[in-house]
């Protein structure tokens, strides 16, 4: 448990600077928090459902990073007539998808191994 | 001699409001002039050739993702248009969701563009400048302060003033009307002004209307009028008002009469605040969002001020304030304040007489419409 205990207090650090408007500290704090995440979600589903954990990955993580680089971009050169700033949902809910799915997976586990 | 075609968009109230104003100028000055695109009511009977009646698409945050299959449906009717009727001008007025779309597709097509009621980047996000500057010939400012946020911006710009104020001279008031409400309601009339839109009614009137409770203890001699903008709106107000029990008197239309019958207005932030320092009424302004839409929006907010009053003013004349939470005590307290507080009302009233001065007066209409005329004839 340890490991999620230390994920949900970076992820508080990171909406902590992203209200306050660190933006370049807030996204630092989420690839630290996405990297420890995958790593605890890889170490909890690989191996044996290898597939599962590239979709996890891929619509937690790559997506919003996709996207907000998309809106950096589009920050620097105003590329579309879209708000891309409505990327940052994407990040907040990718976090707290892939941080949910590992809480539960650890919950199903714990409950398996004691019944 | 083919005529000489405008291309003209406005998606609110107001926008239609400036559009039939900006339109009847530029038809005095030349009537040769067709106008067709989008807008609404009474930009259709200033003599708009109306592609699109823009009645339902006021609406704010996710509610606008319902209307996209429309919107988009719209946008393509517009790009056909400039693609083959070739318009001399295309004028974009506020909506900035959508019009930097049409902004966009009409550059793309050759046609200038000049945007009128520019969207408040200065606000939030003042990013998206950079999209603007891509495809739009001159904005007209509005706003005294906007002039000083487009300077370096590579943005051509005119500051013509606020159209508002053309239509509030045009407006005659009834004074019979402002007479019989003091008389029957007395000094204290607290009027609550929660917007037009439906989305808004619904946000902001419970507000208002759980600070009139408590107003109602602190100060007696208080009477409430909720100011219902549209007679459509009316069974929505009621049904509000109802919830709360409480005893207020709900006035459709006659909006200048009942700011100017009331010692203070509640309102949400937007052009409303203008019309009522117009009036020389103090005012409470509240902005409610919900705590998710105040966290993604916070780190880019990027003025001080909520209320636009208080950004010309450039100090917090009125107050104001941004909340994600229902916290009647402090709309009461303001309220309580505005009203008890002699030194501190005279101060807010001195204050709007200068911002009212600092908009500029009227005219602004004509000066955008001869702005428009002289892009459209020099053919840039």
């Amino acid at each position: 448990m340890t490991p999620m205990i230390i994920a949900f207090l970076i992820f508080v650090l990171a909406g902590i600077a992203y209200f306050y408007a660190w933006i370049r500290s807030c996204l630092f704090i989420l690839v630290v928090f996405f990297s420890l995440n995958i790593w605890i979600c890889h170490e909890l589903i690989v191996p044996g459902h290898d597939v599962i954990f590239l979709i996890i990955v891929s619509v937690t993580v790559l997506l919003p990073a996709v996207l907000i680089t998309l809106f950096g971009l589009d920050m620097m050169y105003g590329l579309f007539c879209f708000d891309m700033s409505y990327s940052w949902v994407f990040v907040w809910v990718g976090a707290m998808v892939l941080y949910s799915i590992n809480l539960i997976i650890i919950a199903v586990n714990y409950f398996t191994v004691n019944t | 001699m083919a005529a000489k075609k405008i291309f003209i968009s406005a998606g609110d109230p107001s926008g239609d409001m400036h559009g039939a104003n900006l339109m009847k100028e530029i038809l005095e000055r030349d009537p040769a002039v067709e106008f067709h695109g989008l807008g609404i009511q009474k930009m259709h009977d200033a003599g708009l050739h109306c592609m699109h009646a823009m009645d339902d698409y006021a609406t704010m945050w996710a509610h606008i993702i319902v209307k996209v299959p429309t919107l988009w449906q719209i946008y393509r009717d517009c790009k056909r248009f400039f693609e083959e009727e070739r318009p001399q001008l295309a004028i974009l007025i506020d909506y900035g969701g959508f019009n930097i779309y049409l902004a966009r597709a009409a550059a793309m097509r050759g046609v200038p563009v000049i945007y009128y009621v520019c969207p408040q980047f200065w606000a939030y996000g003042s990013w998206r400048t950079k999209k603007l500057r891509k495809v739009v010939k001159k904005m007209l400012l509005v706003f005294p302060f906007e002039e000083e946020f487009y300077t370096g911006k590579d943005i051509p710009f005119k500051y013509v003033g606020h159209p508002l104020f053309d239509e509030l001279q045009k407006r005659e008031q009834d004074d019979a009307m402002v007479d019989r409400l003091k008389a029957e309601k007395g000094d204290c009339i607290i009027s609550i002004l929660p917007g037009s839109r439906q989305q808004e009614i619904n946000r902001f009137l419970p507000l208002f209307l759980g600070a009139a409770e408590i107003l109602r203890k602190k100060l007696p001699q208080a009477h409430f009028i909720v100011s219902c903008h549209h007679a459509r709106n009316l069974d929505l107000v009621e049904t509000v008002a109802s919830r709360f029990g409480s005893q207020v008197e709900i006035v459709v239309g006659n909006l200048p009469e009942v700011i100017e019958a009331s010692a203070v207005c509640l309102t949400s932030s937007g052009t409303v605040t203008l019309e009522v320092a117009a009036h020389l009424t103090p005012m409470v302004v509240v902005y409610r969002i919900p705590p998710i839409a105040y966290f993604m929006a916070k780190p880019y907010i990027e003025t001080p001020f909520l209320c636009l009053v208080n950004k010309v003013a450039g100090k917090h004349l009125v107050p104001e304030s941004l909340m994600y939470r229902d916290d009647y005590q402090w709309i009461a307290d303001r309220v309580i304040e505005l009203v008890q507080d002699k030194d501190r009302r005279r101060h807010v009233i001195e204050g709007l007489r200068r911002v009212k001065t600092a908009m500029g007066g009227t005219g602004a209409s004509g000066r955008a419409a001869e702005e428009a005329l002289a892009m459209m004839n020099s053919g840039s």
